[in-house]
């Protein structure tokens, strides 16, 4: 929240210094989702514009360019011309998990420049209800006591829920991540949780969000929770309780982005929208009721937390070998 | 039904293909991890079947067609294409190469005025004034469903930008 | 509250006038959107969802369902008139309902096709109300290995769709399958086949290929062929379904609506394979076999009910379990989430009213899908009157504009227009293009739920046996390949002899 007013502050104070960057925007503004619709970038995105619109004279056109785990799109948004016409909704998995464990990607995070993160998604480990395993620590030993067996999907190889479970295994100090555990890719977060579901899978670490409805139906019960502090609906313990405050990096984010070149009066401007925007009741409604914490952070701030974040999972992919390749 | 020699050229085509992607295409452009645990879960393990598959059908055409029964000739499609026709399809695949590669430099809605029109000329220009007329409201109207009622960003192209 | 108190508070929810109008205004926004190609539902659904956010929780869901609605049945209309199907659902449609448009019957396709729509959604919708939580316990059954044993199964349906050649059919199966492995490895992450391009690591769209491969050829055609066939007017939209033939239908409508709802019900399946199943069933038992694909009007209705039957069980595992079975329910769920509704079995014990009054609306919207769905039948059908010198260039510039559309992709019309050269290639060499567009929708299923199953097993293949579900499609694929082998081998004996025969006769002559 305080991050939030900060940026309303800065953001208020600049758009009132800069009266001659007025110009932008004449056209349309085009912000690509680099995933499928239904998905939570996507949902986020389509939140997120009619705020913006109502702020900005301008038109957005949101457009979707799924594929290859968001590289397809945001590809597209690197070759853009840097007029702050093409935007990027930037996601965790593309953005943080895909380019610290792939080292073939087409881009890399210099050739973006961000203009804020609006959307924080803390990391759930979850399991189904009707599961032995009652808190981390029975997950834990079972890994360690019959490896090779117990199993954990994802939505995909290289996404946010395939690294988070071999994160926190690692925190755990379980080794030879190749053998000692299953990974089950699905395609997106739901097959993934459907999985876990119908007993395919033994556990899922992703975000919040797709997990909720079926933590509040009773259906899966969560183990842990990456937040700093315990999150309402989710009755399980946070990392620090837990004694693992490593893990609390784990989280997903989603953020707008644009080419590298995006000019400095551009980013600003976006800065200020966004800090607008993010206040929206209507939208502020649709994030939360999907377990996510709307928060703002400054273009600075989002390039140092995604800068962070990756520097955290290059290293751990390097030390343990994760690469993909 | 083909004729013979078309059907045996065609099963020997097909056993061409499969060869080509079994021997060459699998090998060199599926990039296998370097551990693989188990044999069926290698990425080249799906497409060596099926090219697999594909070799024998091909091998099943060619020797079907060779001693299965004959078809009357008359009963056989031609497959010979004739001089104007030949020209025609010439044209046809220059117009679509065109098109794709004019895109992005004249945008969309130009593009397809362009085609539609040589398109009509090309079909031997009955209907012409209907079909100027078609082959420039078609274009503008998609094009304004498109960008302004389903919010798609079509492409605009460097010269002429529309609203 | 109890029942009767739920199903009544339902009814008040839908008894008011801005519910219909919702729905109504949801179903006619599906049907335009799923008659322009490129315009899925699924897009029409997303691009509804942010409007829904202001309305009344169960008016916004009405308005999304009634776009999903429309928007399988619109699918439909191109399909027919101009072979374009919009998504690989109404693929199957077009093999029968495109050949009844050039015999001048498009009128008479289109009918059916509604009837066909409607009634398999009404079926749909009854079996989501009475079978719900049923179904839903069965779907959960399906992990890898059952969806794996129920993937092949439906690849015998190859057999049905291959024409006079079943060898020609395997392998244009096979070219399907083949491509459909094109992007970055499900397990591995690296590429495969993607021959260094970006957009090829995404693998190839759906859509592109769906629309190179069925209406291009006909417009190549055409343009060979142009100035022999005096630009002949179709002109015959107005032919009418006759009663007989809707009641001949009837039988396959009624499988195809089960088929449908048994499909529907198992998450991330889809509505093609079950259109296509059912189209295949209705071929084997058909008197007029041989007249499928070439305009039977039986097709249409088997392959319309096939695909409409799924979209009231897709319901299914949304409601009671929570899971979103397609794209398009995916984003349902966030319309139920922004109102504080959680799917799932929750939902019918905290606001059975909702669930209630999305039943009667879901009834309600068959009907309006029925009144809707004529009007714009007769607005469409005119599409058929075009001449072809005008209509086929208009059909390009149609697929330019639907295929980039679908996912902003200059990539994808290249890939629509090498397809259409495939297809083109394929028409000539008279190799089907059913069976390689279910190789290309089921591969990618087949694959990675094989390889999820080993995964499981580490490798060990008894787990395609591990229950009665696995043994049940293993036999029945057996049972099905067996009988594919005996009929193809009884149609070569006949030709054999018929070619005898005729070699005979010509000697006699001679």
């Amino acid at each position: 929240m305080k991050t939030t007013l900060t940026a309303l502050g800065m953001g208020a104070a600049l758009a009132a210094a800069l009266p001659a960057a007025a110009e932008y925007p004449t056209r349309a503004i085009q912000m690509i989702i680099p995933f499928g619709p239904g998905g939570a970038t996507d949902l986020s995105g389509r939140a997120l514009a009619p705020p913006l619109s109502r702020i900005v004279s301008q038109p957005f056109v949101l457009t979707n360019r799924a594929g290859a785990g968001g590289a397809t799109g945001s590809v597209a948004v690197r070759d853009a011309d840097g007029d702050g016409y093409t935007l990027l909704l930037a996601r965790v998995g593309s953005h943080t998990v895909n380019p610290a464990m792939n080292p073939n990607l087409p881009y890399t995070l210099e050739e973006f420049r961000f203009v804020g993160i609006y959307e924080i998604n803390p990391v759930s480990c979850v399991v189904n209800s009707n599961s032995e395993f009652q808190t981390m620590d029975d997950l834990i030993n079972a890994v360690q006591e019959r490896p090779g067996t117990v199993l954990y999907s994802s939505s995909g190889v290289g996404s946010l829920p395939h690294f988070g479970a071999l994160m926190m295994l690692d925190a755990y100090g379980i080794g030879d991540l190749d053998d000692t555990v299953i990974h089950i890719p699905t395609e997106g977060d739901g097959q993934g949780l459907t999985a876990v579901l119908q007993g395919t899978s033994d556990f899922f670490c992703g975000s919040t969000s797709p997990a909720a409805p079926f933590i509040a139906s009773g259906q899966m019960r969560p183990l842990m929770v990456t937040s700093s502090e315990r999150l309402e609906g989710f009755d399980a313990p946070t990392v620090h309780e837990l004694g693992k405050p490593e893990l609390a990096a784990l989280v997903g984010w989603t953020g707008l982005a644009g080419p590298a070149d995006l000019p400095d009066d551009v980013v600003e401007k976006w800065g200020a929208w966004l800090a607008e925007a993010v206040q929206d009741e209507d939208f502020n409604r649709f994030m939360t009721s999907g377990g996510s914490i709307v928060e703002l952070m400054s273009p600075e701030d989002s390039v140092k937390f995604v800068n962070e974040a990756y520097e955290i999972f290059r290293r751990l992919v390097v030390a343990l070998n994760l690469e993909i390749d | 039904m083909l004729s013979r020699r078309d059907e045996i050229l065609t099963g020997l085509g097909v056993m061409l293909l499969a060869a080509a992607t079994l021997w060459w295409i699998i090998p060199t452009y599926i990039a296998i991890p370097r551990r693989v645990p188990i044999k069926a879960l290698s990425p080249a393990f799906w497409p060596t079947i099926i090219a697999w598959v594909m070799l024998i059908c091909g091998a099943l055409l060619a020797l079907r067609a060779a001693f299965g029964p004959v078809t009357p000739d008359a009963a056989a499609d031609d497959l010979s294409v004739s001089r104007a026709e030949g020209l025609r399809l010439l044209a046809l695949g220059a117009i679509l190469v065109g098109v794709y590669f004019a895109l992005p430099i004249l945008g969309m809605v130009w593009v397809c005025m362009i085609a539609f029109a040589l398109l009509l000329l090309l079909s031997g220009g009955s209907n012409l004034g209907w079909g100027l007329l078609t082959a420039i409201l078609l274009p503008l109207a998609l094009y304004f469903f498109f960008s302004k009622v389903a919010g798609v960003a079509i492409p605009q192209g460097q010269i002429v930008r529309l609203p | 509250m109890t029942f009767l108190e739920a199903l009544s508070a339902g009814f008040t929810l839908v008894a008011q006038w801005e519910s219909i109008f919702f729905l109504g205004l949801g179903v006619t926004i599906g049907v335009i959107a799923g008659a322009i190609p490129g315009m899925s539902a699924t897009m029409a659904v997303a691009l509804t969802l942010p409007f829904t956010f202001a309305l009344q929780p169960i008016f916004g869901i009405l308005l999304l369902l009634g776009v999903y609605k429309g928007g399988i049945f619109g699918g439909s209309i191109p399909a027919i008139l101009i072979k374009t199907p919009g998504t690989p659902a109404s693929s199957a449609t077009a093999l029968d309902g495109y050949p009844m448009a050039e015999q001048g019957r498009a009128g008479e396709a289109l009918s059916m096709s509604l009837y066909a729509s409607c009634i398999a959604d009404l079926m749909s919708n009854l079996a989501l109300i009475v079978f719900a939580a049923w179904l839903a316990s069965f779907a959960l059954n399906f992990g890898p290995p059952e969806m794996f044993t129920l993937i092949v199964f439906s690849l015998t349906i190859i057999a049905g769709v291959s024409g006079d050649s079943l060898i020609k059919g395997i392998f244009a199966a096979g070219v399907g399958l083949m491509l459909a492995t094109i992007g970055l490895d499900f397990i591995a992450g690296t590429e495969r086949l993607t021959f260094g391009s970006i957009d090829m690591r995404g693998g190839l769209n759906f859509i592109a290929v769906l629309i190179g491969l069925f209406a291009l050829p006909e417009i190549i055609s055409y343009m060979r062929k142009s100035q022999a066939q005096d630009h002949r007017v179709r002109g015959m939209g107005y032919s009418k379904l006759k009663w007989l033939d809707f009641r001949r239908c009837l039988k396959s409508i009624f499988r195809g609506s089960a088929i449908g709802v048994f499909l529907g019900a198992i998450p991330g399946i889809g509505a093609a394979p079950s259109a296509f199943l059912s189209y295949s069933e209705a071929r084997r038992a058909s008197p007029n076999r041989e007249n499928f694909g070439k305009g039977e009007l039986e097709g249409v209705a088997a392959a319309e009910a096939g695909n409409n039957g799924v979209a009231g069980a897709t319901l299914i595992p949304l409601l009671s379990l929570g899971i979103p079975g397609d794209v398009i329910t995916a984003i349902i769920i966030g319309a139920f989430m922004v109102h504080n509704l959680t799917p799932g079995p929750l939902l019918f014990l905290n606001n059975a009213d909702i669930v209630y009054a999305l039943f009667i609306g879901l009834i309600a919207s068959s009907f309006l899908l029925l009144i809707i769905g004529s009007v714009a039948i007769r607005l469409f059908r005119y599409i058929a009157d075009v001449p072809s010198n005008l209509l086929f260039p208009g059909v390009l510039v149609l697929c330019i504009f639907g295929v980039y559309a679908v996912n902003n992709s200059i990539f994808d019309v290249a890939v629509m227009l090498v397809m259409g050269v495939v297809g083109y290639i394929m028409l000539l060499l008279r190799i089907p293009a059913a069976p390689f567009l279910i190789g290309f929708i089921l591969g990618p299923m087949l694959e990675n739920n094989f390889r999820q199953a080993m995964l499981m097993s580490r490798g060990d293949l008894s787990i395609f046996a591990r229950g009665p579900i696995t043994i049940l499609f293993l036999c029945l694929t057996v049972i099905s390949v067996v009988l594919i082998i005996r009929s193809t081998m009884r149609a070569a004996r006949l030709k054999r002899e018929m070619a005898s025969y005729a070699a005979k006769s010509e000697q006699a002559q001679g």
